[in-house]
């Protein structure tokens, strides 16, 4: 396997440019990658692989010391320059390559016992190979609703618990203990919640148990963020899963949302279940009515993440400025209170804010003694239906703007 | 058959608007098919449209069968996760038998250590292997390829083509490469895009001349395209 030496190549490039700024430059390197590459392939036989990758580095790295010493104001002409690092570079290729080469021989002599079975190298195409694969390829298609190749898709649920499985693996081969900061991080919080609360001798909230109800205001804060801001980052920014058809990206940023929320209902209960069995709180007042209230929040934090990966796409320096806005915002959401502990002065102002009818109509579902009075359900349900519509038109306005990796 | 009615698109490239089509409308019959196109940096944008993996932004690009996704693309085979569960998604997708579906990927790529392994430890070679197999398991109307499908006459190399044969035998294929080996070796006649608008033409060998492939711009090695990923990239960042 050759590795060509591009160094005398690009100095001189670079040297009869007519004007030598960084422009002309760029538009020089440019030129010199489509030559090689058209070099490389422009060969008789068919395509090497490793060829065009090593050689594509090679070339890669020449021009970035190059240009780097160019801007330190090297003398590239002098007949003692040579690029710092290319010579140490050039032999990690070619290490490589030798160790591809290995493999290689490894393969040819694979294919040799393969001959000497009775297949020739060169008849492949008739060897018990092809009859294997094409009958275990038969097999697939006959076990397969979609044979058939007409245009027809698995349903979504199939695809969101396909992508689900994906992101499971991947979170699990990414790192084991991200699973307990996920615990641990709204466990701070809640613990912050619960301390100030005492400093001021309060262990009670409108007849809730202060332990519950720091509880049920961090965690849900906790989901409606993470969930917005990891769906939206996948909608736009993993794309390479795209490139399978059936798969959109709001496919994407639904399973992605339906892996934070189970990982959040797991914190919720094991939250709860603390508390419970440390004596500072009861158990839910109504299962069902909790569960309702958590579904509705996760299903704004949906919403929320499309319209946020709609604005993340056309805007990307949006996705510094959320982190901020979302911590402001965390401070009048109910996270910490309760709209009937605010003076009426503030209240009128503080109702407006969506999530904190969310969150108030959560701990009503949990606490049996609270039943709030600000939240309202005609507000909170225009609003999540609202957030629905104004997701679903920017989803369909991004689509084409949103490119397979 | 692929319909595309009116359609006009444009894709962002390095910051800058790349018109792609500009109210093209054509019926594409069943046959095999080069895609040759007068700017490189077009071909992996149309390739999406004609997969389906996104829309226009105007006009309706209308299907009877099923696309395959861009063969020959590696994007999809990265990450933290390994072959096993790779193969696992795409057999939920398809609905494939995933026993048959393991015990093709086993015979047929040269390192099936590829299915116990995260795929950002892959070679380059193994991970276009391992992309090109799974194009085989499932059974699509139209097969569009996006980059260097052809490998050397190995025993991989010979026994993926003699399949894809199969595979294509009587569906549609668009190959869109810069190498002419793929294009003289599987298709028929030319699908041109000039000037935003489509057309078809019978002479291949006519049509590679007025419209030879050329490689893109190449990326540099920072960011997600190499050189194993179709022949799509973007501009080094000089």
């Amino acid at each position: 396997m050759a590795l060509g030496d591009y160094t005398e190549r690009v100095i001189r490039a670079v040297l009869a440019l007519e004007v030598n700024d960084l422009k002309s430059r760029r538009e020089l390197y440019n030129k010199l990658r489509i030559d090689v590459a058209q070099e490389l392939g422009d060969m008789e036989s068919v395509f090497d692989p490793h060829e065009i990758e090593l050689n594509a580095r090679l070339l890669e790295f020449t021009i970035r010391c190059i240009e780097a010493d160019l801007r330190r104001d090297y003398d590239i002409g002098s007949p003692d320059y040579a690029p710092e690092g290319l010579a140490k570079f050039r032999e990690s290729l070619e290490e490589r390559a030798d160790q591809i080469a290995v493999r290689e021989r490894q393969v040819v002599a694979r294919n040799s016992i393969l001959t000497a079975r009775g297949a020739p190298a060169d008849a492949f195409g008739d060897s018990e190979a092809l009859l294997r694969l094409s009958n275990l390829i038969a097999r697939i298609d006959e076990k397969s609703r979609f044979a058939n190749p007409e245009l027809n898709w698995p349903p979504r649920r199939v695809i969101w618990y396909a992508l689900l499985l994906r992101r499971l693996h991947e979170t699990a081969a990414a790192s084991r203990i991200a699973i307990f900061w996920v615990v641990l991080e709204p466990a701070f919080l809640i613990g912050a919640v619960i301390f100030g609360y005492a400093m001021i001798g309060i262990s009670y909230v409108l007849n809730m148990e202060v332990a519950a109800f720091a509880v049920l205001g961090v965690v849900p804060w906790g989901l409606l963020r993470v969930v917005s801001r990891s769906a939206s980052n996948m909608m736009v920014r993993r794309t390479d899963i795209n490139n399978l058809p059936p798969v959109s990206p709001l496919d994407v940023c639904i399973a992605e949302g339906i892996l934070d929320m189970m990982i959040y209902t797991g914190v919720l209960v094991i939250c709860l279940t603390v508390v419970v069995l440390l004596g500072l709180a009861r158990p839910p007042a109504s299962y069902l009515f909790t569960g309702l209230s958590w579904f509705m929040l996760w299903v704004n934090a949906i919403s929320l993440a499309v319209v946020m990966g709609y604005w993340f796409l056309y805007w990307p320096y949006a996705r510094r400025v959320t982190p901020v806005i979302f911590r402001a915002f965390s401070i009048v959401s109910g996270l910490a209170f309760v709209t009937e502990q605010l003076p009426s002065s503030y209240r009128e102002y503080a109702v407006w804010n969506p999530f904190v009818h969310g969150l108030q109509f959560l701990r009503s579902a949990y606490f049996i003694e609270y039943h709030s009075e600000d939240a309202s359900l005609a507000f909170f349900g225009v609003w999540t239906i609202g957030l629905i519509v104004i997701a679903l038109l920017a989803e369909r306005a991004m689509r084409p703007d949103v490119v397979p990796r | 058959m692929i319909v595309f009615e009116n359609v006009t698109d444009h894709v962002e490239v390095f910051g800058r608007p790349l018109d792609l089509l500009d109210g093209a409308s054509i019926e594409i019959p069943p046959g095999r098919y080069g895609l040759l196109v007068t700017d490189p940096l077009t071909r992996r944008p149309l390739v999406d449209l004609l997969c389906g993996t996104r829309p226009p932004h105007r006009g309706a690009i209308l299907r009877n069968e099923r696309p395959s996704w861009a063969i020959g693309r590696t994007t999809p085979f990265r990450g933290l996760i390994t072959g096993s569960d790779m193969l696992g998604l795409v057999c939920r997708l398809y609905d494939l038998d995933r026993r048959y579906a393991e015990a093709v990927i086993r015979d047929l790529v040269e390192d099936e250590t590829v299915l116990g392994k995260p795929a950002e430890h892959w070679p380059a070679v193994a991970r276009a292997e391992f992309g090109l197999a799974m194009a085989l398991l499932p059974r699509f109307g139209t097969y569009i390829t996006d980059g260097n499908v052809l490998f050397s006459p190995n025993r991989f190399g010979t026994l993926w083509r003699r399949l894809f044969e199969q595979r294509i035998a009587g569906n549609t294929l668009i190959i869109s490469s810069f190498h002419i080996s793929n294009i003289s070796a599987f298709c028929e006649k030319a699908l041109i895009v000039d000037n935003g608008a489509f057309s078809i033409v019978d002479d291949l060998d006519e049509a590679v001349d007025r419209y030879p492939p050329r490689p893109p711009i190449r990326e540099s090695g920072r960011d997600n395209a190499g050189a194993d990923d179709g022949d799509s990239g973007d501009a080094e960042p000089f």
